[in-house]
């Protein structure tokens, strides 16, 4: 871990080469956590972008107590935050009642890739999107979320509900012919 | 637990280690975005370096407006090499000291440096081994996991009931029971990391630092000097020569980016000037005065070295005065081995004696310098090249005139009026040589050159200068 600590002081000195190398290292997965938040890819890459600038900024201020990833993903999660608290104040929500009762199984969730459940996610409405990767991904429970997105603790609770709903009915509607030639391979 | 768990689970499974590479475009705008940044932190380096900038103009300046000036610098060097020939060896032995035992010291190193290799290349095998484990670990986790999934024998229709009704308090508490697993991942990855880097890793410079120095330097110094016309009429001789010395000391640099160091330390020096066999001057100096001084004895025939000024006697508490050119120099009594005449010719001016000497007759100021310098390094590589320059707070801890003549050498007094504070600017090139990693060899020729009269009287105005090779090691830590 001694380089890594070489890697994040010479970030910290503003060394270009560092930079590149935590760049590297870490910008994958992070993609991966902000196409999570975002609607589409573009603004997955605006907030990417715009996460490493903040690292790169703060990271002198890094304690290194956690691990770097741990606070590099805050980061992201937070400019994804940002960004919908600015674009999304009031947004409306659709009325869910009628996604109720659909079901989906492990199996199908299995069988599709991760790719496609991103696409999925990005389609939900932006606050239960936040909502659900914050609960489910990032394991922070609703009372932190309702600090963290100033909603209440309610509000919190049946948008995770309603991102469930959305979520099973989209993936039986798009990849529900699996479930069936599964059975079908099974049987 | 909750079936409830499973949806999440395993969307949290799917999602949680997803990457996806960036579009390359990205990376270039935040490289375009912290470039924008980097300008600015230049822009406040540039302040500093036009600051530097202001000073050495300052001082080129105070040079060139200082009267006496780039025609007399041929008689200095001049000067200069029959002198210095004297001083050479004595320098150059403790030169080779140096050397020798920083040729070790390097050797030393390289010994280090391979060690410190072959337990790099053990560690990595250690750190990959480790990393193998932890993946083998988390495969038989997850192994589990689905082991005991399939155990469940929940028909599919139920199955899907029971993970969206369960409530979602369960939810939070299966939560917690998750966290270990995903912290363990995380420290896998670190390790993962942590084998990256290994490979990775390169050695950088450090952008901070301390370097410390110490230097010794064979130099050669002189004067700028003006008088007021009374002062200049009461003084034969106004020397404007030269003489070589040896100054060193220790200096601490601050590294405050790659490029820039601040400097300072403390360094000793002298300054003075000789006037050898002044009776040439003395007899084309003042033709007034000609017409009342007694012709020179015999052996102040001219061939040999000897000395003669205008003195005042009973001026200062009973002692002799001497205008000379740094000042007044006040003795006690007539130095052994001087004749002091009258000129009794003329009444009016009775008191208006001169003193006459064989020998040679010089004045020393010995300084101690505190510099704050501003380096540059203009190549930074097995050889380097440093602009150096800023000003120095020269302390004056040695203030006396010596005659030497058949008596011996005698401190026959003082300067007065001279200021113990003074400011002095120096510029100068520095060629380096590094000699293994901490180490270094340097040459740098510097012309320290006084801001300020080192005289406080009025009537004087005295500069000294010195150009100096100083010659030594640093040490950066």
């Amino acid at each position: 871990m001694e380089d890594l600590k070489k890697i994040i002081n010479d970030c910290a000195s503003g060394k270009k080469r560092a930079q590149e190398q935590l760049y590297q290292l870490f910008a994958p997965k992070m993609f991966g956590v902000c196409l999570r938040y975002a609607k589409d890819s573009t603004e997955a890459e605006d907030n990417l972008q715009d996460g490493f600038i903040k690292v790169f900024q703060n990271i002198g201020r890094f304690r290194h107590e956690g691990s770097l990833e741990g606070w590099i993903r805050r980061i992201m999660v937070n400019v994804s935050l940002e960004k919908f608290r600015k674009q999304h104040i009031l947004h409306p929500v659709e009325d869910v009642s009628i996604y109720e009762g659909q079901n989906v199984s492990d199996d199908i969730l299995a069988a599709i890739s991760a790719k496609e459940l991103i696409a999925v996610i990005q389609e939900l409405p932006p606050r239960y999107r936040m909502v659900f990767n914050l609960f489910v991904i990032e394991g922070l429970n609703h009372q932190e979320i309702s600090e963290e997105m100033k909603i209440t603790v309610g509000t919190s609770k049946s948008n995770l509900a309603r991102a469930r709903e959305i979520l099973k009915r989209r993936v039986k509607e798009l990849y529900g012919d699996i479930e069936k030639t599964n059975n079908y391979t099974a049987g | 637990m909750s079936k409830k768990l499973n949806i999440d689970d395993s969307i949290r499974e799917k999602l949680d280690g997803f990457s996806a590479a960036p579009p390359s475009h990205v990376w270039d705008n935040i490289q375009s975005q912290l470039d924008g940044q980097r300008k600015k932190r230049r822009m406040a380096y540039i302040g500093w370096i036009s600051a530097a900038a202001v000073v050495v103009l300052a001082f080129i300046a105070g040079w060139y407006f200082s009267g006496k000036s780039i025609v007399e610098e041929p008689v200095m060097v001049q000067q200069q090499t029959t002198p210095e020939s004297n001083q050479e060896p004595a320098v150059s032995k403790p030169d080779k000291g140096i050397e020798i035992e920083v040729d070790q010291l390097a050797g030393a190193q390289e010994l280090n440096s391979t060690e410190t290799t072959t337990n790099n290349t053990i560690v990595e095998d250690k750190l990959l081994a480790e990393v193998e484990l932890a993946t083998e670990q988390n495969k038989s986790e997850s192994d589990a996991l689905v082991a005991s999934r399939s155990d469940e024998n929940y028909s599919l229709l139920e199955r899907i009931e029971a993970i969206f009704t369960t409530k979602q308090s369960d939810v939070s508490l299966a939560e917690k029971s998750n966290e270990t697993q995903v912290e363990e991942n995380f420290a896998a990855d670190e390790m993962l990391i942590a084998a990256n880097l290994q490979s990775l890793n390169e050695q950088n410079q450090q952008e901070h630092g301390w370097i410390i120095g110490a230097q010794i330097s064979p130099g050669y110094s002189s004067h700028s000097a003006s008088h007021d016309d009374t002062y200049e009429r009461n003084m034969t001789y106004n020397s404007d020569n030269g003489g070589s010395n040896v100054g060193g000391g220790i200096s601490v640099q601050y590294k405050t980016s790659k490029r820039l160091r601040v400097e300072s330390g403390i360094y000793y020096a002298k300054d003075g000037q000789k006037a050898d066999n002044s009776f040439n001057l003395f007899s084309s100096r003042n033709d007034n005065d000609m017409l009342y001084a007694p012709a020179p004895g015999g052996s102040y025939d001219g061939t040999e070295l000897g000395f003669s000024n205008v003195v005042q006697t009973g001026s200062s508490g009973g002692g002799i005065a001497m205008n000379s050119t740094a000042g007044v120099i006040e003795m006690e009594s007539a130095p052994r081995g001087t004749n002091i005449s009258a000129n009794l010719e003329n009444t009016n001016n009775v008191s208006a004696q001169r003193l006459y000497s064989d020998g040679e007759f010089s004045q020393v100021f010995e300084f101690v310098e505190v510099p704050l310098y501003l380096r540059y390094s203009v190549l930074d590589k097995k050889v380097g090249v440093e602009l150096l320059g800023g000003i120095n707070a020269g302390f004056v801890i040695g203030n006396n005139a010596y005659l030497d003549n058949n008596s011996g050498v005698q401190n026959i007094g003082s300067t007065a009026d001279i200021s113990t504070l003074n400011f002095s600017g120096t510029l100068g090139v520095g060629v380096n040589y590094a000699l293994g990693k901490h180490f270094s060899f340097a040459l740098e020729p510097r012309l320290n050159y006084y801001l300020n009269s080192i005289n406080s009287n009025p009537d004087v105005n005295y500069r000294p200068y010195r150009i100096g090779v100083y010659t030594g090691v640093y040490y950066e830590f």
